[in-house]
C-alpha cells in the first residue's frame, strides 16, 4: 500500500492520506465507540456475577454435577433472578433427588416470591431429613405467618428457637418477637404463653428493648398494669434520657383510669424534656412529643380538676 | 477456552481454605469393640483401657453408639451401633495404625455426645468431658451431668480439643487403641450417645492480632488468636516500662478475649498480650490504646471510615499508606469499616489477609467498630450469628454495655464524646419499618435515649447511589432508604456512611426524600 503525504497538515487533523493511516483513523473511532459503549472499567463486577460466571464455566464440563447448579441457583436468588434461580434448582433435583438442600433453596425462593404453600411444602419436606436447621424452621415459621396461619407459625418459631440455643447459639430476638406475635395471632388466650416465650428471650438476649416493649404491650393486654409499670421502671433506671418512658407510663395510667398519676408523668416528663440537649429537642421526634405531653396534659387537666369538685 | 479451562483447573485444586485438614484417624463409621454397662462388669475403674485387656464378652460394632428412646427423633440418626435403653455407660476400643508415630505432631479430639465421655490413648487418659467428675476413674456406674448430643442427622463433632501434650507421647509404631468410655445422667435417661473423632497432624489457624474491640470509657476488650492453645494474660499500664495491672484468662484456648475494666477515660494505657509464661506482642511503645473520653465530652475526635475494603491487595494498601501518611502525628479515635470487610465471601482466610494481615498497627492501637456486608454474610449469618464475621468481631449486645440493648450484634450502637454511633445491618436483617421490624424499633428506641450532640450511622448499602449500585431499584438500598431514612431524620441523624457502590457519591443535606431518582 503506497503512504502519501500531504506534508504540513494545518488545521482540520482528520483530513489524512493513505491507506494505514485511514485505517487508524477506524481503529481510533472504533475504539472511542467501545469505549462509550462497554460497562465502565470503574464499575465493580461484584463477586458474585463473577462467581456465577464462574460457576458457569464450570456446569459446562460437569454438567452432571448437582452442587454446581444448587450453588448457582442460591447465588441466582440472592440476586433476585428468580426464573434462573428456579430452573437451577430444578436442573439439581432431576440430577440428585437425594440432595435435600434443594428443598431448602426452594423454600426460601417460593417464600420471597410469596408463593407461600409451596414454600410450606418444600421446608417441610427439607425438614423432615434435617430436623435440627435452626434458620429453616424460621423460614418455614415466615411462610405460616404469611399464609395466616399463626399456630403452626408459633411452632415452627418455637423450633427455630430451641434449635439454635441446643446448637450453643443466641437466635436473634425478631424470631422471639415472630413467635409471640404468631402466638397472639391464635388467640388472646395465647397472651401468656407468648409472654413467656419473650421472658425467654429476654434472659438469653441481655434484655432487648424491643422484647421489652412487646412484653410490657402484653402485660397491659393482660390488664397486669403494675407489671407494665415495673417493667417500664427497669428501662427507666437504664435509659439515658426519661421522656419517652415516662409519656409510656402516663399513656398506660391513663389507660388504666389514673388520671392524677398519669399527669404527675407528664409533668416528669415535661421536666425532662427541658434538660435534652437543644439539638435533640429541635428533631421532629421530639417536637412531637412535646405536644403530645402538651395535648395529653390538656387532656387530663380538666379531668382532674372535675374531680374533688365540690359541686357545679 | 483453552486459558478459561486452566484457569478453572486451578480454582478447583486451590482449598477453600488455606490451612491443612489434618488425617481423621477415628470418626462415625470406625469398627469398635464395646461393652454395654447395664449392670457392674466386673472391670475395675480404667483398666480395659490398656492395650492387652482381654476383651472376652466384648462385642463389636462401629461408631456412634448409644440408645434412644424415641423411634423418630432425637439422637436416632447418630447411633449406628445400639445399646438397650438404660444402659448406665459404654466402654468403646478402636484400633488405629500409625506407620511412624514420630511424624504425629498434635492430635485433636472431637465429639457428638450424651451425657459424658473420657478418652484415653494406649491406657493414658488424655481427654475428659466437662459432665464427668473431675477425680478419679469412673466406674461403670459413675453419673455424669447432662449433656445433649447435637440430635443431628450427621454427628456435630464441636470444636476439636487439643490433646497432644497427653496423646502424643502415648503413640507407637503399629497399632494403638483408643479407649472412650460414655457415661449416663442419672437414670431414667432417655438416651446415651458416643460419636468421637480422632484428627492427627491438624494445623491451627495462623496467629492474628491484637485487636481492640467495645471500647468504652472505662473498658475495652483486647482480642488475639494463637496457633496453639494457652491461657490468657493481658499486661497494661500507662507507662510501657512498668506494665503493673493485669487481667488473666486461665482456660486455654486459641481465640483470646481478655475485658480490661476500670481504665480512666481518654487516657492512653500500653499493653502486651500472650499467655502466663510466653509473651505474644506488645509491652512497647507501639502496642496502646486511648481510652474514649467521658461521653458527652466536647473534642475533636478523628474517625476512618472504610468502605468495602476487603481487597487485601496493593490498592488497599494504598490507601491505608495514604491515611496513615496524612494522620501523621494525630491518633485515630476509631475507625469504622462500612461492611464487605474481606472479600469475596468473607472467610476467616480472607479477613486474615483483608483486614489483619493489611491493617496490623491500626488494629492494635484504635477500636475498629464494623459493620455487616453482602460480601461477609455469604460466609456468615445474622439469624444465626455464625460465621467469620461475628467470629472476629465482639461488639455490644445487652443492657450491661448499651442503654438501650439491641439483643444482637447484628445492629448495635456505642459513643464516643459527643458522638453517638449506630451501625446498622442493611443485608441479612428485617428492614421493615417499626414496629413491625425489630431493628428499625429498636433504633427509634435508641435514637430518642441519646443526648450527644452528634449522631452518625453507618452500614453498608447506601439509600441514594447510582454507582456501582442502582438505589432505584436494588432492594436492599431501597428499603433502608425508604424504612431506615426516616427514623433517622426525625432523630436528627447528622450524618451517614455507607459502603457498596464503588464510588465516592456525596449528597446534599436531605431530609424527607424516600422516592427513587426520578422524584
Amino acid at each position: 500500500m503506497e503512504i502519501k503525504t500531504t506534508g504540513n497538515i494545518p488545521g482540520n487533523n482528520l483530513r489524512i492520506a493513505g491507506g494505514l493511516k485511514e485505517l487508524t483513523l477506524w481503529a481510533i473511532l472504533l475504539w472511542l465507540i467501545l469505549l462509550i459503549l462497554l460497562p465502565s472499567p470503574i464499575r465493580a463486577h461484584s463477586a458474585p456475577e463473577e462467581r456465577i460466571e464462574h460457576l458457569s464455566a464450570r456446569i459446562t464440563t460437569e454438567p452432571a454435577n448437582a452442587e454446581l447448579y444448587l450453588e448457582r441457583a442460591a447465588l441466582y436468588r440472592s440476586h433476585r433472578h428468580w426464573r434462573a434461580a428456579q430452573t437451577d434448582y430444578e436442573r439439581c433435583r432431576r440430577l440428585d433427588p437425594q440432595l435435600t438442600r434443594v428443598d431448602l433453596g426452594l423454600g426460601r425462593l417460593w417464600l420471597e416470591t410469596g408463593r407461600l404453600t409451596q414454600s410450606v411444602t418444600a421446608l417441610e419436606r427439607y425438614l423432615e431429613t434435617t430436623a435440627d436447621d435452626a434458620t429453616a424452621w424460621a423460614l418455614l415459621g415466615r411462610a405460616h405467618r404469611e399464609s395466616n396461619e399463626p399456630e403452626k407459625a408459633s411452632i415452627a418459631f418455637d423450633r427455630a428457637i430451641d434449635f439454635s440455643i441446643r446448637a450453643g447459639k443466641n437466635p436473634p430476638p425478631e424470631w422471639y418477637l415472630a413467635r409471640a406475635r404468631s402466638l397472639l395471632g391464635s388467640g388472646p388466650d395465647y397472651r401468656e404463653k407468648a409472654l413467656h416465650g419473650l421472658e425467654q428471650g429476654l434472659a438469653v438476649l441481655g434484655e432487648p428493648v424491643t422484647l421489652h416493649l412487646e412484653a410490657l404491650q402484653l402485660e397491659r393486654d393482660l390488664g397486669r398494669i403494675e407489671a407494665a409499670l415495673s417493667r417500664l421502671d427497669h428501662l427507666q433506671r437504664s435509659a439515658n434520657i426519661d421522656v419517652t418512658w415516662l409519656v409510656l407510663r402516663a399513656e398506660i395510667l391513663e389507660g388504666a383510669g389514673r388520671p392524677d398519676d398519669a399527669r404527675i408523668a407528664l409533668e416528669r416528663a415535661r421536666f425532662a424534656l427541658a434538660t435534652v440537649p437543644a439539638g435533640r429537642r429541635q428533631t421532629s421526634a421530639y417536637r412531637e412529643l412535646e405536644r403530645e405531653i402538651h395535648d395529653r396534659l390538656q387532656r387530663l387537666e380538666p379531668a382532674a380538676s372535675r374531680v374533688g369538685s365540690t359541686g357545679d | 477456552m483453552r486459558a478459561t479451562s486452566i484457569f478453572i483447573l486451578i480454582l478447583s485444586v486451590v482449598p477453600g481454605s488455606l490451612w491443612a485438614q489434618g488425617e481423621t484417624l477415628v470418626e462415625a463409621g470406625t469398627a469398635i469393640q464395646y461393652l454395654a454397662n447395664g449392670s457392674n462388669p466386673g472391670i475395675m475403674g480404667a483398666e480395659w483401657t490398656a492395650e492387652g485387656f482381654p476383651l472376652t464378652g466384648w462385642l463389636s460394632g462401629t461408631y456412634g453408639i448409644g440408645y434412644e428412646q424415641s423411634t423418630t427423633g432425637g439422637a436416632i440418626n447418630l447411633i449406628q451401633t445400639a445399646v438397650p435403653i438404660g444402659t448406665a455407660s459404654v466402654y468403646t476400643r478402636a484400633v488405629f495404625h500409625l506407620d511412624d508415630s514420630s511424624a504425629v505432631s498434635s492430635l485433636f479430639l472431637g465429639s457428638d455426645w450424651d451425657d459424658g465421655y473420657v478418652a484415653w490413648i494406649n491406657g493414658v487418659e488424655v481427654y475428659r468431658s466437662p459432665q464427668m467428675p473431675r477425680d478419679g476413674e469412673p466406674q461403670w456406674d459413675t453419673r455424669a451431668t447432662l449433656h445433649e448430643s447435637s440430635n443431628g442427622t450427621s454427628p456435630d463433632y464441636g470444636q476439636l480439643q487439643n490433646i497432644s501434650d497427653a496423646a502424643v507421647p502415648a503413640l507407637h509404631d503399629g497399632d494403638n487403641v483408643l479407649a472412650v468410655g460414655v457415661w449416663n445422667a442419672p437414670l431414667p435417661s432417655s438416651d446415651l450417645v458416643l460419636v468421637p473423632r480422632l484428627v492427627m497432624n491438624l494445623a491451627l489457624p495462623p496467629p492474628r492480632g491484637p485487636y481492640l474491640q467495645n471500647g468504652t470509657d472505662t473498658q475495652i476488650v483486647v482480642r488475639w488468636r494463637t496457633d496453639s492453645l494457652t491461657d490468657s494474660r493481658v499486661d497494661y499500664g500507662i507507662d510501657p516500662g512498668n506494665l503493673n495491672m493485669l487481667v488473666d484468662d486461665p482456660a486455654p484456648t486459641t481465640n483470646h478475649e481478655v475485658i480490661l475494666s476500670g481504665l480512666d477515660p481518654d487516657t492512653v494505657y500500653y499493653y502486651s498480650v500472650g499467655s502466663s509464661t510466653e509473651l505474644f506482642a506488645g509491652g512497647d511503645s507501639d502496642h496502646f490504646f486511648r481510652t474514649a473520653p467521658v461521653p458527652g465530652t466536647h473534642r475533636s475526635v478523628r474517625i476512618w471510615a472504610l468502605g468495602d475494603s476487603g481487597t487485601a491487595n496493593a490498592n488497599a494498601r494504598a490507601v491505608r499508606d495514604a491515611y496513615l501518611t496524612f494522620a501523621t502525628g494525630t491518633h485515630t479515635d476509631l475507625w469504622l469499616m462500612l461492611g464487605d470487610n474481606a472479600y469475596p465471601t468473607g472467610t476467616d482466610d480472607e479477613y486474615q489477609a483483608a483486614v489483619f494481615e493489611t491493617f496490623p498497627d491500626m488494629l492494635r492501637r484504635s477500636v475498629l467498630w464494623p459493620t455487616f456486608g453482602n460480601h461477609d454474610g455469604i460466609a456468615a449469618s445474622s439469624a444465626s450469628e455464625l460465621g467469620p464475621y461475628y467470629a472476629i468481631f465482639t461488639l455490644p449486645t445487652t443492657m450491661a454495655e448499651m442503654p438501650i440493648p439491641s439483643g444482637t450484634e447484628a445492629y448495635y450502637s456505642f459513643d464516643f464524646g459527643n458522638i453517638h454511633f449506630v451501625s446498622l445491618n442493611s443485608f441479612d436483617v428485617d428492614r421493615s419499618a417499626p414496629p413491625e421490624g425489630a431493628m428499625l424499633q429498636w433504633l427509634k428506641q435508641d435514637l430518642m435515649d441519646t443526648a450527644q450532640d452528634w449522631v452518625i450511622a453507618f452500614w453498608h448499602h447506601p439509600p441514594y447511589s447510582k454507582g456501582s449500585h442502582d438505589s432505584d431499584t436494588e432492594i436492599e438500598l431501597v428499603e433502608m432508604r425508604e424504612n431506615a431514612l426516616p427514623v433517622l431524620e426525625d432523630l436528627g441523624v447528622d450524618l451517614i456512611l455507607t459502603g457498596h457502590s464503588h464510588s465516592y457519591e456525596r449528597s446534599f443535606l436531605l431530609d424527607g426524600h424516600y422516592g427513587d431518582s426520578s422524584t
